[in-house]
């Protein structure tokens, strides 16, 4: 109706990208500005997309660029937080012996809520987390599984006072992982 | 005194009685009556594809679409309302799976057209026990996949060059670099 011969030699772009966009459709799916899924609004697939644990984000970023364009943009977070599938990150920022800055992060998808972060004198950082005693079978196998967190607290600098606690909670090591010489500069929970 | 304590007796016990009668009605249910507005009741729903599908109301109950429109209209037997959007193959895997309370082993029987038109027609009838069960049914199928199978699943085109994909690879898996966190 409005694409005659008269109306194109007036430069009407979003009419035009929107005919060229019906055109292309089928040839090539791919061209400017595909849907994250075909067939499937966006604002659909962002329901899926937000229901995934964050740490797949890492490899579906890889899909196509609008993807990677999602998975970086506020609005998924948005949904996350409507939907309550945010979840807790622990973000660690290191200096390495370059002097190079490193964000280092943890999912804490099987971890549940974190609750402290120390580093010892070999500096290994590790993520603790207080293990409710009431629950006889938990803390029994938390304490074969791991090993018991008590003596991880002795050497520990950062050691706050929980002696008083020790009857009804027990701190397991969630986390462990060894920067050597890098210096922690940050650490932070995000609940992304 | 005694007279008017007597009515008053007489009246309660008149009252229960009814009360019970009221009651053993509700439970027994009357077929043509009672149970008219629970139970029972269907309502035609007309799929996309023209077909004509009597559905139980406990099923219509979680299509908000259609129950702002009962809640509107004085329904009876002869009311139809249209799903334009939905046919009724997929209609009769809503159904299904209302039925089923909503079995995650259920979800994995469907293709993946299937899966996507179910959460297109959840959004449509606002569905929202349906919508969050299938949202996170695909989310499930695609879960710890590799990227290939993401876009095999989907039919997406991978529009990344080689350079840039390999490039994206390349980053470590621990560090989300360059991603703003605001």
């Amino acid at each position: 109706m409005t694409n005659t011969k008269s109306n194109q030699s007036e430069p009407k772009e979003i009419s035009c990208n929107e005919t060229c966009k019906r055109q292309r459709m089928s040839a090539a799916t791919a061209e400017e500005c595909p849907r994250l899924i075909p067939n499937l609004p966006d604002e659909l697939s962002i329901q899926i997309i937000a229901r995934l644990p964050r740490v797949c984000y890492y490899n579906i970023r890889l899909v196509s660029r609008k993807w990677k364009a999602t998975i970086m943009s506020s609005e998924l977070y948005k949904v996350r937080k409507e939907i309550g599938t945010t979840e807790e990150w622990l973000y660690l920022l290191v200096r390495d012996m370059e002097n190079k800055l490193l964000w280092h992060a943890l999912d804490p998808r099987f971890h549940g809520k974190l609750h402290f972060i120390a580093k010892d004198s070999k500096r290994d950082i590790a993520v603790l987390q207080a293990v409710p005693c009431s629950n006889l079978d938990y803390s029994a196998s938390a304490s074969t599984s791991t090993p018991p967190s008590p003596k991880f607290m002795e050497d520990d600098e950062l050691f706050i006072d929980s002696a008083a606690e020790t009857d009804t909670v027990v701190w397991v090591e969630v986390a462990n992982k060894s920067f050597g010489q890098a210096e922690l500069i940050n650490c932070q929970v995000i609940d992304i | 005194m005694a007279e008017r304590g007597e009515s008053s007796e007489a009246v309660m016990l008149k009252k229960t009685e009814e009360e019970k009668l009221r009651k053993g009605k509700m439970i027994v249910g009357d077929e043509s009556k009672a149970g008219y507005e629970e139970e029972g009741k269907k309502v035609k729903l007309v799929t996309s594809d023209g077909v004509t599908m009597e559905v139980e109301i406990s099923i219509v109950k979680e299509m908000e679409i259609i129950q702002t429109f009962i809640g509107a209209t004085d329904t009876d037997d002869s009311f139809i309302f249209p799903i334009s959007n939905v046919s009724s193959h997929i209609l009769n895997q809503i159904i299904e799976l209302v039925k089923g309370e909503y079995d995650q082993e259920l979800a994995k029987k469907l293709s993946h057209d299937e899966l996507k038109e179910i959460l297109v027609a959840a959004n449509y009838l606002n569905m929202k026990t349906l919508f969050h069960f299938i949202a996170t049914a695909i989310a499930n199928v695609i879960q710890n996949k590799s990227v290939e199978f993401v876009r095999d699943f989907f039919g997406i085109v991978n529009d990344f060059t080689e350079e840039e994909e390999a490039e994206l690879r390349k980053t470590n898996a621990w560090a989300f670099e360059g991603v703003d966190e605001d």
